[in-house]
């Protein structure tokens, strides 16, 4: 267990570390990064100034030097200043983790409760209606792109019923547990948790066919054990292990999904400030919220990978 | 899943960490060594005249739609506000438009940009009803009788907000030193480089506590109805902040909080996110503001900030053209500053001339990326006889007839009529607003393919058996929320009026941050739908024009053209006391551009604010970009 | 509709044949719909320039969002976009668009991730490591981050989009691939080409490859309905296909803004494209339960 763990711990760090290589090789590939930086809108910057900036970027130095700078600095928390403004990366996004977390719990927790258990009533009352239904449900989640689904929510609950507020994350000065506060979550958070639900459900049912199907279950029944135990004992616990596994695709919608979620509800995370940042060239601001993004995706991937070799008992580690 | 690995984990992590090793180096050997050829703009004119400036009476432009188009729209139930009673909320592009962008202080070198549009900041000038330089914090001023220098008052007993005490001369001289690169090399203004070109390098003096003096380097006629004035062209102005609050707290304390003048304090911003202003707690000098707080917050999608007016979580929302028709005739009130952006499409890659305006160094051209390819609209005069030139024309002939026919192929009026629903109006070359009484109907482009066609076939572009003639690429400016706003759907009608005449487009709508680069080295040749900073409907016509369409601003911004007559018309008119005599040079400026082709203008389009008539009875403003002056705000 | 019913086949009692001759019993068991549904759409991107009824490039502007149906003298059965071009033919040429890309970017892609699945499921040994390594890594990424950026950076056109989804599209094939040809190098028939002294080329291209078309069928039809919204997402955030050439992603995030004045620019090539990845996720489940159930768990 402690070796599979370490092996995991390794891989994660590795994608981390390859995820960095890649946007900072990108972003220096778009040109001279000083152009970059280089204001919209200004005339220009002074001789003096392009030095210091050159220097503060470690522009002079050979690209690996440069990264393993920006690198170094990164693991002591200094995500650098943005360009537009000069503020500090590491608040902005800080500013916006809280959202961002909010939202990708709450969907997370939505998808669970809405993916496994009608998975399972699905692959148990295969054929009927109940099984159609929620697989349509499903299907629905996967084929629509997500933005479609936002805008068709907010047509149809927020400009039409008046039920729920249309966007952004409500007023500052009330708390998150109230419903005036609460409610402005309810929709970005079932957008974003319906493809991942969608994609649990299907997970869930085909496992649970086959685990239905296999041969110790049938011998369970053989012995006369009731059919709701061997459902739930039995069947659930070895089918819900491969939804668990595939979680690293599951996760990545979620990353996906934030990015576009968030423009269309206003919705203040990290997934606005990186499309800002993309549409303001801000490398800074781009590189550290993709490593963020990263990062999260990696901690939740090896999350899961502890949680299976937890539930997973004949699991060889090794 | 799980893969049995027997061997240690090392040995298989050894390859990986090779690999990346190897990624790492390929990528440092594919990038090349920076370069710096950013350089401080210096505009170089020397002053003789003895003259006092004469100012144009501004023309005021608002792009309310005369006639709406009739449309089968869905009439709505006007919403009820859900604000709290004497609290507005507004949705706004967010940082598309730059407005939320920055942090959320009143450092000089690193101004909150929005402060100005929310009532909290003040400069020295502002626009009024009529002139541009009607004094805010300034009283009077005067200047000398060689355009040398100019002697400002400043107001007394304006207060800072939160107790930072009384504006004083100081504090002013310490600001716009603090903005000007040539004294703070850390400033990051956008306003920046304006200040250099004005003052150069000799600081602002604060004489007494209400008086300061300043040299100017390069005298230009804008000086405070542009460079120092609230509704500044580059970018921002100089908004008063507190040099005490300065030396107490330092520079990054002033990064985060606001220390300004205006009938607004700034109480809570997020960058990129929402900004609170709160109305100051005591009599502002100028005006107490009748709300108690306006919040605005960054609403990137049109749809949403359409859905939050329309079911009244905002009061007010910035709305594309593509929606006024409809917001309008569901009973919404327009409001905003009326100032209408022109929408051109320029041609980078005709750099034209052969020294540097600033170092007097010659260019080099042969190894010039623009002219190592034939393209169709770039013109070369460094070398006009290349091989694809029809006989008897030459490179420059031939790019002017395509840029030429690529203006005349494109119906404005459809595009006002139909895409921007009636509201905005054409504009033929961009910089000079066709309601202007200077205007003349000889600098129209005609819709006339035909005629387009024929000028194409004349170039040597004839069409091929499909009907095509070349290619041309078309990038979406960043203005009016770029690809995604109405910039683009006007750049989509443009591409389509190309096509028709058999010209292949392909509308790139990608970040403007990606383009800029090539702007700046003067190495892309791809045209771009743009107001190029002082296409603005309001701006006089007597204003120097092209500024940054010369090698003043090499090293910075341009709009990717470079000619010599337009760099002696632009001296030439920076430092003209004679407004008469501005006109006479604009015109042979406009000329020459009209004949030349290489802004041609297509449609105007109005910044338009609407807001929810349930809730707000009135907002008035002064002339300018976007929206301003909260304080006006009446709830009904 | 018949996603698992065959699988379980053992669990479940077999029909009269009455029963078998019904069309809800048809419908169920073999995926007509999305055969059907998926030979329109090849079909029409085939035909595009002759099934299209205008060209999908030709604006004019006075028929802006013009209302389907011939409504009101529009001029288009399914109306027109914001300037005037139909919407019906660029939903047409549109399906040619998405699955030229769609074709190329799912064959490179394929190429490579089954060439290294074979090679790792083959070589063994350190090449089956790193390879198996990079497909973690890999999947292991938001890619659709690192593809914005790269679309931004190198310019949205039909060959960047065309590189991101090939580097999206390999990484479903390997895994699978190297676990099928894990057990046909096991089995008889391999062992004894190579006792007779076959090459490694040939036992790799006519005994084991023959035995990972199955695999290879269901998880690229699997694919094909992720690179379509893949697309769609990239050009909502501005990043897709460049105007004026339709693609069912440009058209759908064009559209969104319209949705409330003009709703047939977004809502038809939705459609469109929802229908597709619908058809092709049930017919990839199909395939799936009838080649290869151990596929089960590709989501």
């Amino acid at each position: 267990m402690r070796r599979y763990l370490i092996r995991k711990l390794i891989f994660s760090i590795l994608t981390l570390i390859v995820a960095t290589i890649f946007v900072f090789g990108l972003s220096r590939m778009a040109g001279d990064p000083l152009l970059l930086f280089a204001k919209p809108g200004g005339y220009g910057m002074s001789p003096e100034r392009v030095q210091q900036l050159s220097q503060k970027l470690g522009l002079d130095k050979p690209l690996v030097v440069q990264y393993l700078v920006w690198l170094g600095r990164v693991l002591t928390g200094d995500f650098g200043e943005t360009i537009v403004s000069e503020t500090s990366v590491r608040k902005l996004i800080w500013e916006r983790v809280a959202p961002t977390m909010q939202l990708a719990v709450a969907s997370f927790i939505l998808a669970i409760l809405m993916g496994v258990p009608l998975g399972v009533v699905s692959a148990v009352k295969r054929g009927t209606l109940s099984d159609y239904v929620s697989r349509t449900i499903a299907l629905i989640g996967q084929a629509a792109p997500i933005f479609w689904v936002c805008i068709m929510a907010i047509l149809l609950f927020a400009v039409t019923l008046d039920w729920l507020p249309v966007g952004t994350a409500g007023p500052d000065d009330v708390s998150f547990w109230t419903w005036a506060k609460f409610k402005y979550l309810v929709m970005p958070a079932f957008a974003l948790g319906w493809g991942p639900a969608a994609a649990l459900l299907r997970l869930t049912r085909s496992s649970m066919l086959e685990v239905l199907d296999s041969e110790y279950v049938t011998l369970a029944r053989a012995k006369g054990t009731a059919y709701r135990v061997v459902v739930w004992k039995h069947a659930f616990r070895n089918a819900i292990l491969q939804p668990l596994t595939t979680s690293a695709i599951i996760l990545a919608s979620f990353v996906t999904g934030a990015v576009v979620v968030e423009r269309i509800f206003a919705w203040p995370g990290v997934g606005q400030l990186m499309t800002d940042a993309v549409w303001n060239n801000d490398f800074p601001t781009l590189t550290s919220t993709v490593l963020v993004f990263t990062a999260v995706f990696v901690a939740m991937n090896f999350l899961a990978d502890i949680a299976y070799g937890i539930l997973n008992p004949v699991i060889r580690y090794d | 899943m799980i893969r049995l690995i027997r061997r240690s984990t090392l040995t298989a992590l050894l390859p990986l960490a090779l690999a990346s090793t190897a990624l790492l180096f390929a990528i440092s050997c594919g990038t090349p060594e920076p370069e710096t050829i950013i350089q401080t703009v210096v505009v170089e004119k020397e002053v003789e005249k003895v003259v006092e400036v004469e100012k144009e009476v501004q023309v005021v432009v608002t792009a309310t739609p005369e006639a709406m188009v009739e449309e089968a729209v869905e009439l709505i139930d006007l919403p009820q506000s859900k604000s709290q009673p004497g609290h507005v909320i507004f949705a706004d592009v967010g940082s598309a438009l730059g407005a939320i962008t920055g942090n959320g202080g009143s450092l000089p070198d690193a101004p909150l940009g929005g402060a100005r549009n929310w009532g909290a900041g003040e400069s020295l000038f502002t626009p009024g009803e009529a002139d541009w330089d009607i004094p805010m914090l300034a009283e009077s001023w005067e200047l000398a009788d060689d355009l040398s220098s100019v002697t400002i008052s400043i107001r007394q007993g304006v207060q800072f907000h939160n107790d930072w005490g009384e504006l004083k001369a100081e504090d002013i001289a310490w600001v716009m030193n603090r903005t000007n690169p040539a004294i703070n090399p850390e400033s990051i203004a956008a306003s920046a480089a304006n200040l250099t070109a004005l003052f150069g390098d000799v600081p602002v003096e604060a004489i007494d506590d209400y008086t300061i003096s300043a040299q100017f380097n390069n005298f230009d006629v804008r000086w405070a109805s542009n460079f120092l004035n609230q509704e500044a062209s580059g970018g921002l102005t100089t908004i008063a902040t507190s040099k005490r609050a300065f030396d107490e707290n330092g520079r990054d304390w002033l990064k985060d909080n606001f220390v300004g003048t205006g009938p607004f304090a700034v109480t809570d911003f997020k960058s990129g996110t929402s900004a609170t202003m709160t109305k100051v707690g005591y009599d502002h000098w100028r005006k107490n503001a009748s709300i108690e707080s306006i919040r605005v917050l960054a609403v990137p999608e049109e749809f949403t900030r359409v859905a939050l007016l329309q079911n009244g979580e905002s009061d007010v929302s910035f709305i594309d053209p593509k929606d006024l028709a409809r917001m309008k005739q569901s009973g919404f009130l327009e409001v905003g500053a009326g100032a209408g952006i022109q929408e051109g499409v320029m041609f980078p890659g005709n750099l034209w001339e052969t020294t540097n305006a600033l170092t007097g160094e010659a260019i080099d051209f042969p190894s010039h990326g623009v002219f190592v390819r034939e393209i169709p609209w770039v013109g070369n005069p460094h070398n006009p006889e290349d091989a694809d030139n029809p006989s008897g024309i030459d490179d420059m002939e031939q790019a002017r007839l395509v840029r030429q026919a690529l203006a005349r192929s494109v119906d404005r009026d459809a595009i006002v009529e139909h895409v921007l629903g009636g509201v905005g109006q054409p504009v033929h070359v961009t910089y000079f607003s066709t309601f202007n009484p200077n205007w003349e109907s000889q600098y129209e482009y005609p819709y006339d393919p035909a005629e387009a066609g024929r000028m194409l076939d004349e170039a040597g572009y004839a069409a091929d058996d499909d009907g095509t003639r070349f290619q041309i690429p078309l990038f979406v400016g960043p203005e009016l929320g770029g690809g995604e706003g109405p910039a683009g759907e006007i750049g989509d009608a443009i591409a389509g009026f190309w096509e028709d005449v058999g010209i292949r487009v392909e509308v790139l709508k990608y970040a403007y941050g990606v383009f800029r680069p090539g702007l700046v080295s003067r190495s892309t040749v791809v045209p771009m739908l743009t107001s190029c900073d002082d296409g603005k409907e309001s701006y006089p016509f007597d204003w120097p024009k092209g500024l940054v369409q010369t090698t003043l601003t090499r090293g910075g911004f341009s709009c990717g053209f470079e000619s010599p007559e337009i760099l002696a018309w632009y001296e030439a008119a920076a430092s003209e006391p004679d407004r008469e005599e501005r006109i006479r040079i604009n015109k042979e400026y406009l000329d020459y551009m009209h004949n030349w082709a290489l802004f041609p203008g297509y449609v105007t389009v109005p910044q338009a604010y609407y807001a929810n008539p349930n809730y707000i009875a009135e907002w008035p403003m002064h002339v300018g970009n976007s929206y301003n002056s909260p304080e006006n705000l009446v709830l009904k | 509709m018949t996603v698992e019913q065959t699988a379980g086949a053992a669990a479940q009692v077999a029909p009269t044949p009455q029963q078998r001759l019904t069309l809800w019993y048809i419908l169920r068991r073999w995926p007509i719909l999305p055969v059907v549904l998926i030979a329109i759409l090849v079909t029409t991107g085939l035909g595009a320039n002759w099934i299209a009824p205008n060209d999908p490039i030709d604006q004019s502007l006075p028929d802006r969002n013009a209302r389907p149906l011939y409504q009101d003298d529009s001029p288009y059965l399914f109306g027109g976009d914001h300037v005037g071009r139909d919407v019906l033919s660029r939903v047409i040429h549109g399906a040619r668009v998405s699955l030229s890309v769609m074709a190329v970017a799912l064959s490179a892609g394929m190429l490579i991730g089954c060439g290294l699945g074979l090679l790792a499921g083959y070589a063994g040994g350190i090449v089956d490591e790193i390879i198996m390594r990079i497909v973690d890594i890999w999947m292991g990424f938001p890619f659709l981050l690192l593809a914005l950026v790269a679309a931004i950076i190198f310019g949205a056109s039909y060959s960047t989009i065309m590189v991101l989804m090939i580097l999206v599209a390999w990484v479903s094939f390997p895994r699978n691939v190297r676990a099928d040809v894990l057990v046909l190098k096991e089995s008889g028939y391999v062992a004894l080409a190579r006792i007779s002294g076959a090459s490694t080329t040939r036992i790799l291209v006519r005994h084991i490859m023959p035995g990972t078309i199955g695999t290879i069928t269901v998880i690229s039809s699997l694919s094909v309905g992720n690179l379509i919204l893949y697309e769609a997402t990239l050009s909502f955030l501005g990043a897709g296909i460049p105007a004026p050439t339709p693609s069912w992603g440009n058209m759908v995030a064009e559209g969104r803004d319209y949705l409330q004045t003009a709703w047939w620019t977004s809502v038809i090539p939705g459609t469109a494209l929802f229908l597709t990845v619908m058809s092709l996720n049930f017919f990839g489940d199909w395939l799936r339960d009838r080649l290869d159930p151990r596929l089960r768990q590709l989501g």
